[in-house]
C-alpha cells in the first residue's frame, strides 16, 4: 500500500521522464537527434515559436532597463556564517563578452573545502564499478583430457607424468589463474558522490574555469561561430555544456557536432570525471537552480527520512 | 760477486731512467694505446679507464723524497696506479645504420572519441535526477554479475541460480565443469583455511 502511494506521488511530480531518458542514452548518432529535434518542433504548435520567451539578451537590447544589472537569487538554507559567492552571468548570442548581472552562489556547494581524497574516490568509482574482467584460464577439471597415462612410468628418459591437464605441461591446467567473468562492482556512500560534485563544482569556480549563461541559445548553425567565441574569452581547448533539460536548442547541437572537445550534456549527466576531463565548465541559470536544489536535499537527508521513498530500494548495494 | 754485478747492471738502468717520461706517458690517456680504441667514449663510458692521481699526491722531487735516490724498484707513481675495469655503462648507442624490421604500428589512442569523452556521463543519475534510476542499471554484463561482487563460489552458485535450467537442457558438459568446481571449492573454503592463509587457499 505505502509503495503504491509513494509511486502515484512521483509520478505526478516526474519532471523527466523515463522515455526522453531512454533516448538520450541509447541514440547517440547525430542522424536520429536531428530527426527526433524536428519532430518535437512540428509536433507542437507552430505558433509556439512565435510565444517563446525572449532570452535575456534580446530583452537588454529591445530595452537595457527592463534587465537588472545585478540579479541576486534566493539561496535555501545558506548558513549566516557564511557568504555566498559571486558569478557573472554571461551569454553565448554574440560573439563578445556581455555581462548582463551578478548572481549569488550557495556556498556549501560552490566554496567547499578542497578534499582531494573524496575526489580520488569518486574517480576511482566511477572507473572500477561498471568494470566486469572477462579472463578465465582452465584448471585441471575444466580440461576435456582423458585420463590415462601418458607413457609408461619407467622406460622412457623423460619425467614421471599422468594426464595432459597436469602443471607441468605446456598445455595443461594454469592452477591459481584468473577464474571466470568476475566483477569490480561497489558503491560509494551517498554523501562522499554528493561531496565529490561540490569538490568538483568549487575547484571549477576557484580555478576561474566556471561560466554562468542565461541560455544555449545561438543565433547561426556555424561552427565557426562557438570557435571564435571561445577563443576570444580564453576558455581553452575543451568545454562542457550543461543545459537543464534532454532537448537542447537545435542551432548549438548542429554547431557543436563537429567538435570532439566540445560536448554538451543535461543536469543528470555531470559526474566527477567529465567536469576535471574538460577545461571549463558552462551551466545555465536553470541548470544551476537544479544542481543546488538537488544537491542540498541529497546532503541533508539520511536513512531516517528516506524510510519510505523509493530510493531505499537500491539499500543492497 | 754476484751481488756486484747486479748492482752494476743496475746502476747503468739507473742511468736511462727519468722519472718524468713516466708520468708525463701515463697520466695522459689519450697517449695510452689501449684506451684509444673504445669508441664514444664520451657517451658511451668505457670499462677501462686510469685512475689518477690525487692532487695532494707526493710527486718525486718534492717533499721528503726530494733527496732521495734513483731507483728502479720504487715507484714513481702512486701504489695500485692500475687499470680499473668497471661494469656499469652509459645509456645505448644510437642505432643509426640498422634496418628495423618487423615494426609494428603505432596507434595513438583517441582520447576525445564519443565513448571516451563522455566517459562516466550517468553516473550520478540517482543524486541529480528523479531517484528512480540507479547506476547499477547502467552496467553492461551477465545478469547474474549485475551489483554483485564475491568470491568463486557465489560467483558460480548466482550463475546457477540465474543460468542452471538453460545449461542443463543445453549445455551439460560445462555444468558438470561448474558442480565439480562447486565441490571443490567448498571443501578448499571450509577445510583447508586455518589462521594463516597461503596464496593457495585465499578467497578469489
Amino acid at each position: 500500500m505505502l509503495g503504491q502511494t509513494c509511486r502515484k506521488i512521483t509520478g505526478s511530480l516526474n519532471v523527466s521522464p523515463r522515455i526522453e531518458f531512454k533516448r538520450y542514452l541509447w541514440r547517440n548518432s547525430i542522424c536520429q537527434q536531428k530527426i527526433d529535434i524536428t519532430l518535437k518542433y512540428t509536433d507542437e504548435a507552430s505558433g509556439s515559436i512565435a510565444n517563446k520567451e525572449p532570452t535575456l539578451y534580446e530583452k537588454f537590447l529591445k530595452n537595457p532597463k527592463s534587465v537588472p544589472l545585478i540579479t541576486s537569487r534566493k539561496l535555501e538554507n545558506c548558513n549566516k556564517y557564511r557568504q555566498p559567492r559571486q558569478a557573472w552571468l554571461e551569454t553565448l548570442s554574440t560573439v563578445e563578452d556581455h555581462k548582463l548581472g551578478m548572481l549569488d552562489l550557495h556556498p556549501d556547494i560552490f566554496a567547499v573545502h578542497p578534499r582531494l581524497d573524496i575526489l580520488y574516490h569518486n574517480l576511482r568509482w566511477q572507473e572500477f564499478y561498471k568494470k566486469i574482467d572477462y579472463n578465465w584460464t582452465p584448471s585441471r577439471g575444466d580440461l576435456d583430457v582423458s585420463g590415462g597415462k601418458q607413457m609408461p612410468q619407467k622406460g622412457s628418459g623423460r619425467a614421471r607424468n599422468r594426464n595432459r591437464s597436469s602443471i607441468m605441461f605446456r598445455t595443461g591446467a594454469k592452477p591459481l589463474g584468473p577464474k571466470g567473468p568476475r566483477a569490480l562492482f561497489y558503491m560509494l556512500p551517498k554523501q562522499y558522490r554528493v561531496q565529490g560534485l561540490c569538490t568538483a563544482l568549487s575547484f571549477k569556480y576557484a580555478q576561474n574555469n566556471l561560466h554562468i549563461v542565461d541560455s544555449l541559445e545561438i543565433p547561426t548553425d556555424d561552427p565557426e561561430y562557438i570557435q571564435d567565441l571561445i577563443d576570444t574569452r580564453f576558455w581553452g581547448f575543451s568545454a562542457l555544456f550543461v543545459d537543464d533539460t534532454d532537448y537542447m536548442p537545435e542551432n548549438i547541437t548542429y554547431a557543436l557536432a563537429e567538435f570532439p572537445s566540445y560536448n554538451i550534456l543535461p543536469v543528470y549527466g555531470l559526474n566527477v570525471r567529465d567536469m576535471l576531463k574538460h577545461e571549463t565548465l558552462i551551466l545555465t541559470l536553470a541548470a544551476v537552480e537544479k544542481i543546488e536544489q538537488k544537491l542540498l536535499f541529497h546532503s541533508s537527508r539520511n536513512k531516517r527520512s528516506s524510510r519510505f521513498s523509493m530510493d531505499t530500494r537500491y539499500d543492497q548495494y | 760477486m754476484f751481488i756486484v754485478r747486479k748492482f752494476c747492471s743496475i746502476a747503468t738502468l739507473c742511468k736511462t731512467i727519468k722519472p718524468t717520461n713516466f708520468t708525463e706517458k701515463l697520466f695522459k690517456q689519450q697517449d695510452h694505446p689501449t684506451l684509444c680504441l673504445t669508441a664514444a667514449k664520451q657517451f658511451h663510458g668505457s670499462a677501462v679507464h686510469l685512475r689518477e692521481p690525487k692532487q695532494d699526491a707526493i710527486v718525486i722531487g718534492d717533499g721528503d723524497r726530494k733527496y732521495e735516490p734513483q731507483s728502479p724498484y720504487r715507484r714513481h707513481w702512486p701504489k695500485r696506479f692500475q687499470f680499473v675495469t668497471s661494469t656499469r655503462f652509459g645509456p645505448t648507442l644510437p642505432r643509426v645504420n640498422k634496418e628495423l624490421k618487423h615494426q609494428l604500428p603505432f596507434n595513438y589512442k583517441d582520447k576525445w572519441s564519443d565513448k571516451s569523452a563522455l566517459q562516466g556521463a550517468n553516473d550520478y543519475i540517482d543524486i541529480l535526477g528523479d531517484g528512480t534510476i540507479h547506476p547499477v542499471d547502467l552496467i553492461k554484463g551477465p545478469a547474474f554479475l549485475i551489483g554483485y561482487n564475491a568470491n568463486e563460489l557465489g560467483r558460480l552458485n548466482r550463475r546457477l541460480r540465474f543460468e542452471g535450467r538453460y545449461l542443463a537442457d543445453n549445455f551439460p558438459s560445462e555444468l558438470e565443469k561448474i558442480l565439480k568446481r562447486i565441490k571443490f571449492l567448498r571443501k578448499k573454503y571450509n577445510y583447508k583455511r586455518g589462521k594463516r592463509v597461503r596464496k593457495r587457499f585465499k578467497y578469489r
